[in-house]
């Protein structure tokens, strides 16, 4: 099992409380940094990282940290809801076209107007080309900065929308995105029982919150073992976020969970490089104890 | 058998209510109808959600029959056109879930959308709050939000401040965790409303309801916070109590911190927050609102007060 840096803390995001004053971006991303370049020593090599405004800095940052020549991956997520958000609230479904920009809504025009309803689709909607649109955009950025791209991650409001409305056909256009640039999509979701029995196809990460208080764990911590156990179709993978439960249980409680097993990857985040190191050493005992006991 | 969801008003309450609808009972067993006459809303609806159909107002207006037949209507139109369109809900069964701010007195089979009622933590402290006096609640909003940079849309107009998107998410969930059921049980001019400050992106006011203080400070366009964060704090004869809507403190010690994450919470159909899934949880076959109607009307009536209205 591999470790993917996570990087909640980085933003300010903080999942235990909900009242934390943020530090500067600078400060922040300084500090980022320093997680980075360890997590890159020890071999932990993916950071995933939510397209926040201003994330480029944090890239920035991180690359004056890493040594020449590092092959550190990014594993962008797409797109960072709050700015849609914002833009609709502010100026409605027209604020978020504006938003998008005419020139950009040309290339993936006919998607648009087909998902708009004006054009049927016999074999349904797929968004395709809007999702290529909104994964190249970061792409670039990134590329641009040295880091290597493997992963593209769909943000969770996202995924959970069209699960809840049964838009698998859209998820789909993600992974097909996805594909046709050889990169692999990751479907971070928040109701994984309903992710994992989704009629998905394609090599995809399914990627949610699990921990053994079941916080987070939706709809309950039954249904999500029962759906992680399973049989899994070869090149899918399943990714754990949150087994620390914000911060509740400790890495060693956490890690007694044999439930873990069932996961390729665990998500780690913090803000204090000692503690990937600690996170790391853990779970390598965890993985000699496990294989002793196999 | 299907529930059939009539949504008025499919901005982005509407698209997230019924994305949390068709989540929580399944996108097969249940038919969606929007009213809206925005064209980009109509063709969004109908680009995301199988099977949806259309209706207008007109329509509504002149068939008893149609309106009768829904289970549920989420009127998530802006606040000024909710009035005329519960007016021609006289005699609806269904339930009716209105948008906040919902400025009329919501009937039987009415709830409000003061979201924050339904924090997942808020029975908790109503029961570490059951026996002991209340002296002061003090409730601070801080959001990175700005509403005076909004230019355009219903959002610029009156409604488009931190007073009226953000003074009753405060003022419910203190009244949501509070256990005297009589808090806003007063007219305004009984409860000695001081206001300190009025702008679209700031508000601090303070008023005295029964024996307790209330000073309730909203702050927008702050580049403190990352999102909108809660912080109250209920001063009783023996405590400090902090609250922030993640875990609840003790600020003189008398009990160990409870925070959200240890209590295991998990919720049908996870989208924007615990919350709003339990609160669409109570309107599909719940208790509703938490307030009583009567206290959600005196509430607004404050925050009108407050905004320089009657």
């Amino acid at each position: 099992m591999r470790v993917v840096l996570g990087d909640n803390p980085f933003f300010g995001v903080n999942h235990r409380t909900g009242s934390k004053v943020l530090e500067s971006a600078e400060k922040r991303f300084v500090a980022a940094a320093d997680v980075i370049a360890t997590a890159n020593r020890i071999g932990v090599k993916t950071l995933m990282l939510s397209t926040h405004p201003g994330y480029e800095d944090l890239l920035d940052a991180a690359r004056l940290k890493l040594p020449a020549g590092h092959s550190f991956e990014i594993a962008p997520v797409v797109p960072y809801p709050h700015t849609l958000n914002n833009a609709i609230a502010q100026d409605g479904y027209f604020g978020l076209v504006k938003k998008l920009g005419v020139g950009s809504l040309a290339s993936v025009g006919l998607d648009v107007v087909q998902f708009m309803g004006f054009f049927g689709s016999k074999n349904g909607v797929k968004l395709k080309k809007a999702f290529q649109l909104i994964i190249r955009m970061e792409l670039e950025k990134i590329r641009a900065r040295g880091f290597v791209v493997k992963h593209a991650c769909l943000h969770n409001i996202i995924t959970d929308l069209l699960l809840a409305l049964d838009r698998v056909d859209i998820l789909q256009g993600f992974v097909a995105a996805c594909e046709s640039d050889g990169i692999k999509p990751v479907l971070i979701t928040q109701n994984a029982a309903c992710a994992l029995s989704a009629d998905i196809k394609g090599d995809f990460v399914a990627c949610f919150t699990f921990n053994c208080l079941g916080y987070m764990v939706n709809p309950s911590l039954e249904k999500v073992v029962e759906a992680i156990r399973r049989p899994r179709r070869p090149g899918s993978e399943l990714w754990a976020m949150q087994i620390l439960a914000s911060g509740a249980i400790g890495s060693e409680r956490a890690l007694l969970d044999e439930n873990l097993d069932c996961f390729d990857a665990v998500l780690y985040a913090t803000t204090k490089p000692a503690r990937v190191e600690e996170f790391v050493g853990a779970l390598e005992e965890r993985g000699l104890a496990r294989t002793a006991l196999a | 058998m299907k529930k059939k969801v009539l949504v008025v008003g499919f901005g982005r309450m509407g698209l997230s209510h019924t994305v949390i609808v068709s989540g929580i009972l399944g996108a097969a067993n249940v038919e969606f109808y929007v009213c809206d006459p925005s064209f980009f809303s109509r063709k969004i609806a109908a680009g995301l959600v199988r099977g949806v159909q259309f209706v207008t107002l007109e329509q509504l207006r002149g068939d008893q029959a149609l309106v009768a037949s829904f289970d549920y209507i989420l009127l998530t139109a802006p606040p000024f056109l909710r009035g005329e369109f519960l007016a021609l809900l006289d005699g609806f069964r269904g339930r009716v879930f209105v948008e906040k701010p919902v400025f009329v007195r919501l009937g039987e089979n009415q709830m409000s959308g003061y979201v924050n009622q339904h924090a997942p933590l808020n029975p908790v402290l109503k029961q570490r709050l059951s026996g002991e006096k209340v002296t002061r609640v003090k409730a601070r909003l801080i959001t990175n939000a700005s509403f005076e940079s909004i230019k355009s849309g219903w959002r610029s107009q009156s409604y488009g401040s931190v007073l009226h998107e953000f003074g009753g998410h405060v003022m419910s969930l203190v009244g949501a965790v509070l256990p005297d059921s009589a808090v806003f049980g007063k007219p305004v001019s009984d409860i000695f409303l001081k206001v300190d400050a009025h702008s679209r992106d700031l508000a601090k006011f303070s008023f005295v309801d029964g024996e307790v203080e209330y000073c309730i400070d909203l702050v927008a366009n702050s580049s403190e916070v990352r999102k909108a964060t809660y912080d109250v704090v209920i001063e009783t004869n023996e405590d400090e109590i902090k609250y922030d809507l993640y875990s609840i403190s003790s600020g003189r010690g008398r009990f160990a911190t409870v925070s959200l994450p240890e209590t295991g919470v998990g919720v049908s159909y996870y989208l924007r927050g615990f919350d709003f899934t339990r609160q669409m949880e109570a309107f599909l076959f719940g208790d509703m609102d938490v307030l009583k109607s009567a206290q959600i009307e005196a509430m607004e009536s404050i925050l009108v007060a407050v905004g320089g209205g009657k």
